[in-house]
């Protein structure tokens, strides 16, 4: 019998010096994953965007719960010199709980 | 994470506005504390100055910390001699064999510093050294951060490793792992060092252990620790923690 996969929620704070989309986001965290671990860390990891909220430059993405450190490792070691940068704030277990920790922070200031 | 304290944080020029967002956003990350790292001893002054400033405005543990990148020994020497006392902590990053020797020796260094960018091998005796005074190895994350490409990234960190592999199992809780940041942008979460530390093989970051060098150095430069062995107790209000049980056996 298929066992189902545990999942987490991470909570990412975008500082970023340019207007961010949610796609473009995505694309960004997936290809810091595949820079640091590979095609096959980024089959393991499964990162995926879930929830975005541009005003307070806050995101969640859910990710294999073995992997989580894979991927929050791929993120602090990104490289700096692109224009955006996500900061991993807090790991939930539940995408509500995360959700409402975006709610709780304060309105982003758009810039660095 | 409470005990999270970033080793290095680099100041290039003692500017206070620069210092004050970076502490701000020590606080922000969850830190305890940091050490701020200047390569220009003569800042001591300045820079201790603001230090205590942003340590009653921010309640970090804020320490100011020396580093040399030099190869002549000499100079080490000088500098240490003059200087010694005005930091809480002093590190060495050596470029070659006879500076690694130097660092690993003289008791008046703290922090041997590893630089990935040029390979210098520890020997046996210079692992002694290391365990008999309790110094640190430091690994620093910037230089991996600022490496334009991921494959000399990937080779930084190879050299990182060649190290770890090459240091005796005892020694692995004498590595710390550090930012470097200059900047705002090149912080690390606590996390994200412990990351670090665990990928390299690391039992972890090493908060305590330079933490507790802090606290000795500190002692020392006040006078309560006046030679090695020797501490000064205090009695009654100014005892500190575990002293007058110390006094009762």
């Amino acid at each position: 019998m298929p066992v189902r996969e545990k999942r987490r929620y991470v909570l990412i704070k975008v500082e970023s010096t340019v207007a961010v989309t949610a796609e473009a986001l995505d694309a960004y965290a997936k290809g810091c994953v595949q820079r640091f671990l590979g095609i096959e860390g980024l089959a393991r990891v499964k990162p995926k965007l879930v929830h975005f909220d541009a005003e307070k430059g806050a995101a969640v993405f859910r990710v294999a719960r073995d992997f989580v450190r894979d991927f929050r490792l791929s993120l602090e070691l990104a490289p700096r010199t692109s224009p955006l940068l996500l900061r991993v704030v807090k790991v939930t277990g539940t995408m509500r709980k995360a959700v409402r920790m975006i709610s709780s922070m304060p309105k982003s200031s758009g810039n660095e | 994470m409470k005990s999270a304290y970033d080793g290095c944080v680099v100041v290039r020029d003692v500017d206070a506005e620069l210092l004050n967002a970076l502490s701000t956003r020590l606080v922000e990350m969850g830190y305890r504390g940091a050490a701020f790292s200047t390569s220009n001893p003569r800042t001591a002054k300045a820079l201790r100055k603001i230090l205590r400033k942003l340590v009653s405005e921010t309640g970090l543990d804020l320490a100011a910390r020396l580093e040399l990148a030099t190869t002549d020994r000499a100079f080490a020497k000088r500098v240490l001699r003059k200087y010694r006392r005005s930091f809480e902590l002093i590190s060495i990053q050596p470029d070659s064999r006879a500076m690694a020797s130097f660092a690993c020796r003289d008791r008046r260094v703290d922090i041997v510093t590893l630089n990935p960018a040029r390979y210098v091998p520890l020997y046996r005796g210079d692992w002694e050294y290391l365990r008999e005074e309790e110094k640190l190895v430091e690994v620093r994350v910037y230089p991996l951060l600022a490496a334009a490409d991921a494959l000399i990234a990937a080779k930084l960190l190879g050299t990182y490793s060649l190290w770890i592999a090459g240091a005796p199992k005892t020694m692995l809780n004498r590595f710390v792992v550090t930012s470097g940041a200059p900047s705002l942008r090149y912080l690390l979460t606590p996390f994200g060092l412990l990351d670090v530390a665990v990928m390299l093989g690391l039992p972890g970051p090493g908060f305590e252990v330079i933490t507790e060098k802090v606290e000795i150095n500190r002692d020392k430069i006040s006078g309560i620790i006046p030679v090695p062995g020797v501490r000064i107790l205090r009695r009654g209000n100014d005892a500190r923690e575990g002293e007058e049980k110390v006094r009762a056996d």
